[in-house]
C-alpha cells in the first residue's frame, strides 16, 4: 500500500505536469458558458492557454459579485497535418452572490519572466429568488471558512525548510542554499522553483532538484530538495528569506454519498485516474518557510597581498610554459589553472605584461566547473630572452580566514636565433594565435624584398599638372583650334554670301585700281588712265551695291546713289568723274594732266566715303 | 655651337646621376646588411640631392617597416605610389603594412562613384594621367578641326569625339582627385594620435587617427594641422604627429 500511494505521489508530483511544452507563443483567452446569471446560479469560467500544457491553475483574485472555486485542469493534444497543438484549460465555478454588471479580467499570469494577459468578459447578473441568494450567501462564506482552515490543517504535513551553509560569512563568499519541501502523504503537483527574500545577497540559479524520503519526529515525508548558492555583496547584518514555494494540492471532492475528513487515508485505494479526474478538485497553495539572520563580515585589511583581486575560497594554483625550446618569434603558451571550492567568479590572474623582451596576447580565460583556466601566448623577441617571469595568485582561504599567494615561475625558457629564410616572418593580428595553428600561418605574411634597380629617375620638382608650360601647350592647342574654326567660318560665308563678298572685295579692288590709274596719270597715257578710272568706279560702286557691274552709267548713278543718302558733293564727283571719262572717248583734248589728277583725287574721296560712311 | 650644348649638358648632369645611383646602391646594400638606419639615412640623401624615384620611396618603405616604423612605410609607400602605383611588389606590401595597421581604405566613406573612379584609375601614375588628359584634349579639338574640312569624316568622328569626350572628363576628375590627395595628402605617423576640437592640447577629443592612416590637410599653424578623415570628420591634430605625401 505504502509502495502504491510512493508511485501514485510521483505521478502526481511530476509526471502531469511534465507535459510536453512547446516553446511558441502562448496564447492566453478567458470564456465562460454563459454571460448571462441569476444570483445564487453558477457559470464555468474557463482559462485556457494555447500551445502549452505546463501552466499551474491561478489564484483568481476577489471578483465583486461572484464567488470562485477552482474545478481542474483539461488537457487536449491534437496533430493536424502533422503540426501538434496542446492546450489546458483551468476550469473555475463562478456563482453570482450580487445583481448587476461585472466585469471579469484582463487576468494576468507570470510565467519564466513572461507576462500573459487574458482578454475581458463582461457578465450581467439579473436578481434571483430569495432562497437562492440565501444560498449564494452561504456558499461564500463556506469558501472564505474552507480556506482559511485549509493552510491551518495541512501546515504539518506539507511545509518549507530555507538552509544556508553557513550564517557567518565573508563579503563575495559563496555559501550554499537549501530549500526543502516536506510533504507527508499529500498529492502535490505543479510545484514552482522556490523564490527566495536575498536583500543584499546574489543568488544563483537553482540546479535540477533532489527528490528522496526522510523522517521528522517520526514521520515519514517526501522530500523535494533545490539547492543554489548565494554570496553577501555587503557587510553587515543581514537575513536570508524567507523561501516561497507554489504548488497545488490534490484534495477529494466532498461527497453526500462518503461524508468524510478532507484528507482521507484511503485516498490511494480506488482507482487512480478515476479519483483524479472524476472526485477530486485541486487548490492552489504558497507555502513559505522561515527566515535566518546572517552574517556578512568585511575582508581583513591586515596581511592583504598586492596581487589579491578579490578571489575567495579554497583554491589550488598551478601554471606551465611549453613549448620552452623556441627560436625568436615563436609563440610560448602559458597556462595556469586555478582549483578548488570558492567564487570562481571572483578569480582573476594577473597577465605577463608585454616588454621590449616579450610580445604578449590578451589572455584566454575558460571556467568549468571548479576550475579557471588562463592560456597566455607570449612571444620571446630575441634570442637572449632566458626566461618568462613568474605568475602570483593571490586569495582569501575562507577555511583559515587568512591572505595566502602561490607563486609560479619564473618559467626559464631556451631562446635561438631563426633560420636565416624564416627570419623576416611576422605572425600579426588581434587574436593570440592557438600553439597549433601559428606555424601555419606565419608563412608569407611578409613584405616584398626592395628593388635593386632603377630607372626612373627624375629630378624633384612639381608634378606635370603644375608646369606652366603643360598649360601654354594646352591653350595654344585650344587658340589653334579656335582658329581654324574662325577661318572655316569665314570662308564658308565668302561663298556662301555674294553679296558680302563683293563688298568684302570692293575696297581692295578700287585700291588696286588707283594704283595702276596714279600709273597712268604719271605715264601720260590719257585714255588708259579715263578707261581704268571709269572701270574702278563702275565696278567698285557694283560691289559696293551689289549691282551688275556694267549696268552703272552716268545717267543711273544718281537713282543708285540717291536713295542711299549719299550727300549731293559726293553724286557731284560721281557725275564729273562719269563726265570726264565720256569726253575722254570723244574730246580728250580738253582734258589736261590738271583735271586727270581732280579725277582721281574724287575717284578716292568718293571711295573714301562711301567706306566711312555705311550707305 | 649645338655640339657644345650637348657637351656640356652631358658633363654638368651625367657625373650627378651616377652619384645618386652609386648611393643608391648603397642604401641597398646596408638594407640587404639589416642596416636600415644607414639605409634609410643613405636613401634620404639621394632625395636631399634632388632626385627621385618610385623605387627609392618603396625601398625607403620597406626599410621603415624593417625598423619598426610602420607609420613612415606607409608614408613612403603612398609616395611610391605616385611613380609606380601599377607595381605589385608596392601595392603587395602597402596592403600588408595597412593590414597590420588595421588601417581603413582611403575612399571607404565616400559615395559609389568616387570610388569606382579611383579604384579604376588607380593604376595610373600622377604624370601618366596628366600626359593622357592632355592627349585627349589635343585629340579632340584635331578630330573636330578635321571635321570641319572633311565632310566625309563626321559621321564617324562625332561619336567617336563624344566618347573622348567622355573619357576626357573622367579622367580629368581622377586627376583632380589624384593631385587633391598629392597636393593636401598626409600620413600619420605617430601612434594614439587624436584629433581634437580645437588646436590645444587640453580641448575635447573628437576621433583618433591611428597610425599610418591618411588624412587631409586643410590647413596649418605652428604647432598643429587641421586635417579631414577618410569619413569627412574635421579635427586638429598635432602639426609632427603627420607627414605631408608631397614633399
Amino acid at each position: 500500500m505504502a509502495m502504491k500511494r510512493i508511485l501514485v505521489s510521483i505521478c502526481a508530483f511530476f509526471l502531469l505536469p511534465a507535459v510536453v511544452c512547446c516553446a511558441k507563443d502562448i496564447n492566453f483567452e478567458a470564456t465562460v458558458t454563459r454571460t448571462r446569471v441569476a444570483v445564487g446560479q453558477s457559470i464555468q469560467l474557463n482559462l485556457t492557454f494555447n500551445n502549452t500544457q505546463n501552466i499551474p491553475a491561478l489564484d483568481l483574485p476577489d471578483m465583486e459579485g461572484f464567488v470562485s472555486r477552482y474545478a481542474g485542469p483539461s488537457t487536449s493534444v491534437s496533430v493536424v497535418n502533422g503540426v501538434m497543438s496542446s492546450s489546458i484549460t483551468h476550469i473555475y465555478i463562478l456563482q453570482a452572490v450580487k445583481e448587476g454588471t461585472f466585469t471579469l479580467g484582463p487576468l494576468e499570469f507570470e510565467k519564466d519572466g513572461d507576462t500573459y494577459t487574458s482578454n475581458q468578459v463582461t457578465l450581467e447578473v439579473a436578481a434571483g429568488s430569495a432562497q437562492s441568494q440565501l444560498n449564494a450567501q452561504q456558499q461564500l462564506n463556506a469558501q472564505q471558512d474552507r480556506q482559511a482552515d485549509l493552510s491551518q490543517d495541512i501546515s504539518d504535513r506539507v511545509f518549507v525548510v530555507l538552509e544556508a551553509g553557513k550564517r557567518t560569512m565573508y563579503v563575495n563568499e559563496t555559501v550554499a542554499i537549501t530549500v526543502k519541501l516536506y510533504v507527508n502523504r499529500l498529492s502535490i503537483r505543479d510545484i514552482q522553483f522556490p523564490q527566495i527574500e536575498h536583500e543584499g545577497f546574489s543568488l544563483g540559479q537553482f540546479s535540477q532538484p533532489k527528490q528522496y524520503q526522510d523522517v521528522v519526529a517520526g514521520a515519514a515525508y517526501d522530500v523535494i530538495e533545490f539547492n543554489t548558492t548565494a554570496f553577501g555583496l555587503k557587510p553587515g547584518e543581514s537575513k536570508i528569506g524567507p523561501a516561497t514555494v507554489k504548488c497545488n494540492l490534490i484534495v477529494r471532492k466532498e461527497s453526500r454519498r462518503r461524508p468524510s475528513s478532507l484528507f482521507d487515508d484511503d485516498f490511494f485505494d480506488s482507482n487512480v485516474f478515476d479519483n483524479f479526474f472524476g472526485r477530486y478538485e485541486t487548490h492552489p497553495l504558497t507555502l513559505n518557510s522561515r527566515s535566518f539572520p546572517v552574517t556578512v563580515r568585511p575582508l581583513p585589511q591586515e596581511g592583504k597581498p598586492a596581487s589579491f583581486t578579490g578571489a575567495l575560497g579554497t583554491f589550488s594554483f598551478d601554471a606551465a610554459a611549453s613549448p620552452v625550446d623556441v627560436k625568436v618569434g615563436d609563440p610560448v603558451t602559458l597556462r595556469a589553472v586555478v582549483k578548488g571550492t570558492g567564487n570562481l567568479s571572483t578569480v582573476v590572474i594577473p597577465k605577463i605584461e608585454p616588454t621590449q623582451d616579450l610580445k604578449t596576447y590578451e589572455p584566454q580565460i575558460k571556467q568549468e566547473e571548479g576550475k579557471k583556466t588562463f592560456e597566455q601566448v607570449v612571444m620571446p623577441m630575441h634570442e637572449n630572452v632566458k626566461e618568462i617571469p613568474a605568475m602570483q595568485f593571490s586569495f582569501f582561504n575562507t577555511d583559515t580566514g587568512s591572505y595566502e599567494t602561490i607563486t609560479r615561475g619564473p618559467f626559464a625558457i631556451t631562446v635561438t636565433k631563426p633560420d636565416r629564410e624564416e627570419q623576416p616572418r611576422m605572425i600579426e593580428g588581434g587574436q593570440a594565435p592557438a600553439a597549433g595553428r601559428a606555424q601555419d600561418e606565419k608563412f608569407g605574411r611578409d613584405i616584398i624584398f626592395i628593388k635593386e634597380t632603377d630607372s626612373g629617375w627624375r629630378c624633384k620638382g612639381d608634378p606635370l599638372y603644375r608646369n606652366t608650360f603643360f598649360w601654354v601647350v594646352q591653350a595654344l592647342a585650344l587658340a589653334a583650334y579656335l582658329c581654324i574654326l574662325g577661318v572655316y567660318s569665314w570662308s564658308r560665308r565668302l561663298r556662301a554670301d555674294v553679296r558680302f563678298a563683293r563688298k568684302l572685295q570692293a575696297p581692295g579692288k578700287a585700291r588696286r585700281g588707283i594704283v595702276q590709274a596714279q600709273k597712268l596719270l604719271k605715264a601720260g597715257k590719257r585714255g588708259e588712265f579715263y578707261d581704268v578710272i571709269f572701270g574702278t568706279l563702275q565696278e567698285y560702286l557694283g560691289d559696293r551695291f551689289h549691282l551688275a557691274s556694267k549696268s552703272i552709267t552716268a545717267s543711273v548713278v544718281e537713282d543708285i546713289l540717291k536713295p542711299r543718302n549719299v550727300g549731293s558733293d559726293i553724286l557731284e564727283k560721281v557725275s564729273g568723274i562719269f563726265k570726264d571719262c565720256d569726253m575722254a572717248r570723244y574730246a580728250p583734248s580738253g582734258l589736261d594732266e590738271g583735271r586727270m589728277q581732280k579725277a582721281l583725287n574724287d575717284l578716292q574721296d568718293v571711295i573714301d566715303h562711301l567706306q566711312r560712311n555705311k550707305a | 655651337m649645338r655640339r657644345v650644348i650637348i657637351a656640356a649638358f652631358l658633363l654638368a648632369v651625367w657625373p650627378g646621376q651616377s652619384a645618386f645611383a652609386g648611393s643608391f646602391q648603397d642604401a641597398n646594400l646596408f638594407y640587404k646588411n639589416e642596416q636600415y638606419d644607414r639605409a634609410i639615412e643613405t636613401y634620404e640623401k639621394v632625395l636631399q640631392d634632388g632626385f627621385e624615384s618610385g623605387n627609392l620611396y618603396y625601398n625607403l618603405g620597406n626599410s621603415y617597416f624593417k625598423k619598426g616604423d610602420l607609420g613612415r612605410a606607409v608614408l613612403n609607400y603612398e609616395r611610391a605610389k605616385v611613380f609606380i602605383p601599377h607595381d605589385g611588389d608596392l601595392r603587395s606590401n602597402h596592403n600588408f603594412v595597412r593590414g597590420i595597421l588595421n588601417v581603413p581604405a582611403r575612399s571607404g566613406a565616400e559615395p559609389w562613384f568616387f570610388r569606382w573612379l579611383d579604384r579604376s584609375f588607380d593604376g595610373f601614375a600622377l604624370n601618366g594621367l596628366t600626359i593622357l588628359v592632355s592627349v585627349l584634349w589635343i585629340s579632340i579639338l584635331v578630330l573636330l578641326s578635321l571635321m570641319l574640312w572633311l565632310a566625309g569624316l563626321r559621321k564617324t568622328a562625332v561619336p567617336l569625339a563624344g566618347i573622348l569626350g567622355v573619357v576626357l572628363i573622367l579622367c580629368s576628375l581622377a586627376l583632380s582627385r589624384k593631385a587633391g590627395f598629392y597636393e593636401r595628402g598626409a600620413v600619420v605617423v605617430a601612434q594614439g594620435v587624436e584629433a581634437k576640437f580645437e588646436p590645444r592640447q587640453e580641448a575635447t577629443t573628437h576621433f583618433s587617427v591611428p597610425e599610418g592612416s591618411s588624412v587631409s590637410v586643410l590647413d596649418r599653424s605652428a604647432d598643429w594641422a587641421k586635417v579631414r578623415r577618410h569619413d569627412a570628420k574635421i579635427g586638429w591634430v598635432p602639426a609632427a604627429s603627420i607627414e605631408a605625401i608631397r614633399r
